[in-house]
């Protein structure tokens, strides 16, 4: 039976049999030498198995260096490993299965705080030096934590949401308010008062609205994947779409076919371009008026995951999954579309976050 | 001169403030627009239909031109305002069409989805499409018919010796005469027409089947081993009969058992033929070897290069199912040979990621280097990737795996000798079915659902569940045959949908592996369950206990014949095995 869509679930179940982690502590703590302009690739490993991984890229002297935070810290990643942001001076690393967030030294990858007692951690998004938020999967409530003592200091909980279907992904940040999509088995963006820590006001998209992203001209962006075929949440075809936050409703809808399976959108760092992923990679104005028809790059027997740009050269990296099994690739295109380096990460690199 | 500038250049201005092409305009015309006949600019046709492609053009005139280009093909495709073709290949092609006249040019890309000619495919769930009847009685034949959506473009037609007989997706066979009939079935669909022939006998009497099970799928020997004084447990597998009377003997003597079951116990080494008659006249042999050796003397104890934690795959043999054939798991189209697929498994084992056994009845046959000791605890642990689901107690994603253990008894390093069932939870509970047998068909065509029929009279069938497991076939290919059968002991299902929709997969108590019963020993770091096993538990087919020293190889087998909709198949997966004395 297909179990990796009842990962999700395990999450809790983890709880009950792993609660009590154990880190997997090594004998040996190198030294690296690292670049101020640096890419980390976040590998998920495969559930269950443990085995996430985090490299680290160089984009001028375009080396990479894998599995630096095991090399660091002798130390596992652990399991799932779903998203990293850096704020404050530090690299906080979401470990999804092994429900912790982990704060690194971004220059020795060394760890230097954790914050633990989460359920299901996806993504962390912070408000100020004391105050951070932390989606979750099959949980209606979105933890909020003190990034400076690394404890939970809260929660705040989804209305009209069901803890065993729950789900909060990804957030933007627009004045005082966080915008946080509902993605699985949920079909609505919530509106967080940061100054009270409560949701204000919910917008339904459509069905499973996973990433979020905002546009140069402070509009939200969001890919709903439709769900899948059997969900008792139903299946429908997939959107892009662009909200107005000030008004927060839906301003541009825009369909995708009924059997694609768009993700992994993205915002260019300008924000006048949408990258997405949908079998092959494709870009967009944020001004256009119509999907575009053609991909930017082709699917050539690749399982393109992930996508950034470099904030510094736009240049284009594309994660290629291949099989979830062996090492992933990393992909890097200029802005002409010429690729200039590719190199090899950890299993199934899932996300990417610039230092 | 100035006369003439001066409201020239005015106009000029006048033109930019109101914006470029306003500019254009004071030379006389505009570029061309394209208004393609598709909203999103995405065609779909299929392989050999006319595509024809009309936009509509605006600020055109005769010397206007048009380019239509398709990506990876050198030049120009067509040089007219419509674009018409017939595609010979499925696939996606990108198409760029520009328009130029003399005051600029539009440009337009275009996507055409080329879809393949699917007709109907069909699929009987009966061996090599022979069915044999009994005179006087009906079989309600039900096929599987692959490409049937929209099922309202389909039409069916079954014909019998060339008469049609009728057009719905069932045909109830009448065996009202002794003969030898053609009952065809043609299914129509919007790309073609597919049929089939069933070729029916319908006797005076079913011909019998007789035999004594033979080791596994891939070893045809039904020869059994045993040691002097342990007893054999000797049961024929057989159909078309009445079994009312049985009679067994060794060696050519009568022996005092009158059922289907002789329990043989040889007490000293040799050599013995064993045969049944049932009902006095179909007949069937077996040889037992009573091995010149005692329990111990055969016994490989572990020493300094033993590992507790390795085991060498000896049979992987799943039933269909979502995984199998999976390249998101690994597998490729190579897999072919039981060797091949052993040594896949073998890959995934020793990095303790999974294998599935697929449906009810799949199996992995492993040994140890060594032989595991029975003790006063557990002797061995499986592990698995169970899951539990904190919002049903006792429920999760627990499909269990019946385990059986063997001695070599014939000392030769394979597991060709008795095996024995562990007793678990559920045995000799009435629910559990010993004996079970499932036959599952080959399908005839990709993305089909595999049929099966079991020795109970049900049938089903594993499904199809594309969505996230899209490769066409879930049938092992390294299993040639258009169908095979697995045997064993089945539990009672414990599928169920909860009222939000969602499928569980409540737990058993304990001996099962990939299930999150009383007997999981520990957990992985990340939460993968190790069920602990007793050399204690194993039992002889009535569940009377046998005495096991030690054991040199283990089974698991799917224990559930049941699916959860869309996450398809209830399959048991190993990730590993481990001797816990060392």
């Amino acid at each position: 039976m297909n179990k990796i869509f009842r990962v999700i679930t395990a999450v809790l179940a983890m709880l009950a049999t792993a609660s009590c982690m154990q880190w997997d502590y090594g004998k040996f703590e190198e030294d690296f030498d690292t670049a101020d302009h640096a890419l980390f690739v976040l590998c998920e490993g495969n559930f269950q198995y443990g085995n996430a991984t985090l490299s680290h890229y160089d984009p001028q002297r375009r080396s990479v260096q894998n599995e630096v935070f095991m090399r660091a810290n002798g130390m596992k990643l652990g399991d799932v490993a779903q998203s990293m942001t850096v704020y404050g001076g530090k690299a906080w690393i979401v470990v999804n299965n092994s429900h912790v967030v982990f704060a690194i030294n971004p220059d020795t990858f060394r760890e230097v705080g954790r914050i633990e007692g989460l359920n299901s951690p996806r993504y962390i998004h912070f408000i100020s030096d004391t105050k951070a938020y932390v989606s979750q999967l099959w949980d209606n409530r979105i933890y909020i934590v003190n990034p400076s003592t690394y404890s939970v200091t809260g929660t705040i909980l989804v209305p009209e949401m069901e803890a065993s279907t729950g789900s909060t992904e990804q957030m933007v940040q627009i004045g005082d308010y966080v915008y946080c999509s509902c993605w699985s088995y949920q079909n609505r963006i919530i509106k967080i008062d940061t100054r009270t820590d409560s949701v204000t006001a919910s917008l339904e998209v459509g069905r499973q609205p996973r990433c979020l992203v905002a546009d140069s001209r402070g509009k939200l962006w969001t890919i709903t994947d439709g769900g899948y075929e059997g969900s008792p949440a139903g299946r429908e075809a997939p959107t892009l779409k662009c909200i107005d936050p000030e008004r927060f409703a839906v301003e541009k809808e825009f369909k995708f076919r009924a059997t694609d399976s768009p993700s992994g959108l993205l915002a260019s760092s300008d924000g006048n371009t949408l990258y997405w992923i949908n079998r092959h990679v494709w870009q967009m104005s944020v001004n256009a008026t119509r999907l575009p028809v053609k991909p930017l790059l082709k699917e050539r027997g690749t399982m393109y995951y992930a996508l950034t740009v470099s904030p510094a050269d736009n240049h284009l990296y594309v994660a290629d999954a291949i099989d979830y099994q062996q090492q992933g690739k990393i992909y890097r295109y200029d802005t002409d579309g010429t690729i200039v380096d590719e190199f090899y990460v950890g299993i199934t690199p899932g996300a990417f976050c610039w230092k | 001169m100035h006369r003439i500038l001066i409201p020239f250049l005015l106009l000029i201005l006048t033109a930019l403030s109101a914006g470029c092409n306003r500019a254009i305009d004071i030379f006389g015309g505009e570029p061309p627009a394209i208004q393609l006949d598709s909203d999103d600019a995405y065609y779909e046709t299929k392989v050999g239909a006319q595509c024809l492609i009309s936009p509509v053009y605006t600020n055109t005139d005769p010397t206007t031109t048009y380019a239509w280009t398709v990506d990876d093909e050198p030049g120009v495709a067509s040089t007219a305002p419509q674009f018409s073709r017939r595609w010979t290949a499925p696939g996606t092609y990108w198409l760029t069409l520009t328009v130029t006249n003399q005051n600029g040019s539009a440009t337009e890309q275009l996507r055409v989805d080329v879809l393949p000619l699917l007709p109907p495919v069909i699929s009987f769930p009966i061996t090599d499409n022979c069915l044999t009847l009994k005179v006087g009685t009906e079989y309600l034949l039900t096929p599987t018919i692959g490409n049937c959506t929209p099922a309202d473009s389909l039409s069916l037609e079954w014909t019998l010796n060339g008469n049609v007989v009728g057009h719905t997706t069932s045909c109830l066979v009448k065996a009202d005469r002794v003969g030898h009939y053609s009952l065809s079935l043609k299914a129509t669909n919007a790309d073609g027409t597919a049929t089939a022939i069933v070729d029916v006998q319908v006797v005076e009497t079913l011909p019998f089947e007789l035999a004594f099970p033979a080791h596994s799928v891939f070893d045809s020997s039904t020869d059994r081993f045993t040691l002097p004084g342990r007893p054999v447990y000797l049961r024929p597998v057989m159909a078309n009969l009445q079994g009312d009377s049985y009679i067994w003997t060794v060696d050519g003597a009568t022996v005092p058992c009158s059922t289907d079951t002789f329990v043989f116990t040889p007490q000293s080494p040799g050599r013995y033929i064993v045969s049944v008659l049932v009902d006095g006249h179909a007949a069937a042999s077996v040889t037992v070897t009573a091995v010149n050796a005692t329990e111990t003397s055969l016994r490989r104890p572990a020493g300094p290069s033993s590992r507790a934690d390795w085991v060498k795959v000896f049979e992987w043999c799943p039933a269909p199912g979502q995984f199998i054939g999976d390249t998101a798991s690994g597998m490729d189209e190579s897999i072919t040979t039981l060797a091949a697929a052993n040594a896949w498994a073998q890959s995934r084992l020793d990095k303790e990621w999974f294998v599935s056994l697929g449906a009810w009845g799949g199996y992995i046959v492993v040994g140890f280097d060594h032989s595991v000791p029975c003790t006063d605890g557990f002797d061995f642990a499986i592990t698995s990737n169970a899951i539990l689901n904190p919002s049903s107690p006792g429920g999760g994603s627990n499909e269990p795996g019946i385990v059986y253990v063997m001695q070599d008894t014939n000392g030769n390093g394979l597991p060709d000798d008795e095996w024995y069932e562990l007793r678990g939870s559920e045995s000799g509970v009435a629910a559990t079915v010993q004996n079970y047998a499932a036959t599952y068909y080959r399908p005839a065509g990709a993305s089909m659902p595999v049929q099966w029929t079991d020795n109970l009279g049900a049938s089903g069938t594993v499904d199809h569940v594309a969505f996230f497991h899209p490769q066409p076939y879930y049938w092992p290919a390294w299993i040639p045959a258009s169908s095979y059968t697995l045997r064993g002991t089945r539990l009672q299902s414990r599928t169920q949908q909860d009222s939000s929709g969602n499928w569980d997969n409540s737990v058993f108590d304990w001996g099962y592996a990939d299930n999150l019963g009383n007997d999981v020993l520990e957990s992985t770091e990340q939460g993968a369950p190790r069920n602990g096993f007793k050399i204690a538990n194993a039992v002889y087919p009535d569940l009377t206990p046998v005495k096991l020293k030690y054991i040199d190889f283990v089974k698991v087998q799917t224990g559930i014949n049941s699916k959860a909709g869309w996450l398809g198949e209830v399959s048991t997966e190993v990730l590993g095995f481990k001797d816990l004395s060392l």
